[in-house]
């Protein structure tokens, strides 16, 4: 076996374990509507994960065409989500499979061909940044809480999600604690995504316009597929997620002049990332977007102090 | 092959897991355990990549394995924590997860090392303490008569030869006396203030200064240390970011604190192209 083949190999049994094992365990868990989105997103995405590792030399493209075409569950995901209209042929996660009319689904190969205009030097940080990526997904994204958090927060209505965010809804799991832990990993993902983003472009310097170009479009895919799962393209998503936070940083409240800046800093923090996430014009209200994050505040204020009062009777 | 490090996971110990070493000889295990609402990767973010790329600055780097400890920092109680990292130390020590379970006589490493973050740091300061505790429970029962001088000699040979308490340890911004979680400053990272709101009370009061668990550690660590000055384990030198408004910058009694201006108490133990000191801090 060959250095590379050696490379590959341990990176395909590390993509497995990290990725594809716990989205199809994930699949495999009876779970309401909500779960069972999430959990097709986490297998669809972890196709996409493979052709990117892939086509960046990460993987081995043969090999991972046979696992994601000898995974079942990966075209059922696909059929579910397009069924629904979650997603769409002409999106990021609808394009590398094909099904052509009354015949199976079916994996398209030339997606996952090794792109050959990469140079050692880009590969080597494509490498390093994919593997880090696909970390911190199976550290933040792929757990119970996260997928939780994820479903409740981007996929149910609103006065499912009132009721889940209130602990008021009776469940075999999830729970409020789900909910703050979920979004604590869902912030700290969107926080080392954006992160690892900038030092990607910080190397640049040295790159030629072709490498630049190279870097900038696998780090654009990363950022694509993961995107769907949060459905910040509906605005009032994005409401919900902003005065969330609004309700935990009032939890911190001190009133004082550090404490008012902070919290300008922790709302501009919030609203940079779901920016850069979404690339998305429709949030640039950033007027109404911190009335939404305030009155979260002062609302989750008044109902401690209404509970403080309440409690004291 | 390249000299780039393929993550594998630990069996039985969730999202832990272990970069190993490409060289022939290996002979350090360095132990990463991350603090309070932390991940592996996200607080550590790059050593992973940056030994290898800095090999030859940190050759160090190139013989140890690096195994990145994964748990319940929000939830779970400090004491039993240091219980559960106590098993996983011995599991990498005798290098057991990978199906094989080397005898005494034959083992992987020479050195071990902890590399803790806030949280991270009490967790593995306590971790010293009960294996100290331990051993010398154990000496002292098995010697109920022996003269004080026989006793301190016995104890002396069973503490400096155990390899947890020979172990180095390198802390950023331990929260051995205390967290400021009541504070504005929590806002400066918001995932860092969603998991103090989520975490549960239990763990936060832990971690207030003078809790009872924080009190006994600083305390005992002392006297053991004070009883056996020779146990690398007892008396360290944290690394503290300026400014870090999240825990209380203070080390234990005659301990000094080695500072890192300009890195709060997130960034104090990530290296970057920039920042290099945590590289050079986690050695022996």
């Amino acid at each position: 076996m060959s250095d590379h083949e050696m490379d590959t190999a341990a990176n395909l049994q590390f993509f497995r374990s990290a990725i594809l094992d716990p989205a199809l365990e994930s699949q495999r868990s009876y779970g309401t509507v909500e779960d069972i989105i999430v959990a097709n997103f986490s297998v669809l995405e972890a196709a996409h994960w493979a052709q990117l590792g892939a086509r960046m030399g990460y993987l081995d493209a043969r090999q991972a065409v046979e696992l994601i075409s000898s995974s079942e569950p990966v075209f059922n995901a696909w059929h579910l989500l397009r069924r629904d209209e979650i997603i769409s042929p002409e999106d990021y996660l609808g394009r590398i499979i094909h099904q052509e009319q009354g015949g199976k689904p079916s994996v398209i190969e030339v997606a996952f061909t090794r792109d050959q205009d990469i140079d050692p030097r880009t590969s080597e940080l494509l490498h390093d940044i994919f593997q880090t990526i696909l970390l911190l997904i199976a550290e933040d994204i792929l757990n119970e809480e996260s997928a939780y958090f994820v479903g409740s927060i981007g996929w149910a209505d609103d006065r499912e999600w009132s009721a889940r965010r209130n602990g008021i809804v009776l469940r075999p799991h999830g729970s409020v604690q789900h909910v703050g832990s979920g979004f604590a990993n869902v912030l700290r993902y969107w926080e080392e995504m954006e992160s690892l983003s900038l030092a990607a472009q910080e190397h640049t310097s040295s790159l030629s316009d072709m490498e630049r170009a190279t870097l900038w479009l696998f780090t654009e895919n990363i950022r694509e597929v993961l995107l769907p799962r949060f459905n910040l393209n509906r605005l009032d998503v994005v409401y919900r997620y902003v005065g969330l936070a609004g309700e935990f940083v009032s939890g911190t409240r001190a009133d004082s002049p550090e404490w008012l800046d902070a919290r300008l800093s922790a709302f501009n923090t919030l609203f940079r990332l779901i920016h850069y996430l979404t690339r998305n014009t429709s949030i640039d209200d950033r007027d109404r977007l911190w009335d939404v994050f305030t009155r979260a505040m002062d609302s989750s204020r008044l109902d401690n102090e209404r509970r403080r009062r309440e409690s004291q009777l | 092959m390249s000299k780039k490090r393929v993550p594998q996971y630990i069996p039985g110990y969730g999202k832990s897991y272990a970069l190993l070493s490409k060289e022939k000889t290996v002979d350090t295990a360095v132990i990463f355990v991350h603090g309070f609402g932390g991940k592996p990767t996200s607080t550590w973010r790059n050593f992973q990549g940056m030994v290898d790329e800095y090999s030859t600055d940190y050759s160090w780097w190139s013989g140890s394995d690096l195994f990145f400890y994964a748990y319940d920092s929000l939830h779970t109680p400090i004491l039993y924590n240091a219980e559960l990292l106590g098993n996983f130390v011995d599991l990498v020590w005798r290098n057991r997860w990978q199906g094989t379970n080397s005898p005494n006589g034959n083992l992987k490493y020479k050195d071990l090392i902890f590399a803790g973050h806030s949280e991270g740091g009490v967790i593995v300061r306590r971790l010293i303490l009960d294996r100290y505790e331990e051993i010398e429970g154990k000496v002292k029962e098995a010697n109920p008569k022996a003269s004080v001088e026989a006793l301190r000699s016995s104890l002396t040979s069973a503490l400096t030869s155990d390899f947890v308490l020979a172990s180095y340890l390198r802390l950023f911004a331990p929260a051995c006396l205390g967290t400021n979680f009541s504070s504005w400053a929590a806002l400066l990272s918001l995932p860092f203030v969603v998991s103090i709101v989520a975490a549960s009370s239990l763990v936060k009061g832990e971690l207030l200064p003078e809790s009872p668990i924080l009190n006994d550690l600083k305390r005992d660590t002392e006297q053991a240390h004070a009883a056996f000055p020779e146990l690398r384990s007892l008396f360290i030198q944290p690394l503290f970011g300026v400014p870090d408004q999240i825990v209380y910058s203070k080390s234990y009694q005659k301990e000094r604190i080695v500072w890192d201006p300009g890195y709060d108490h997130f960034a104090v133990c990530k290296p970057n192209y920039t920042h290099k000191r945590p590289l050079e801090f986690v050695c022996k």
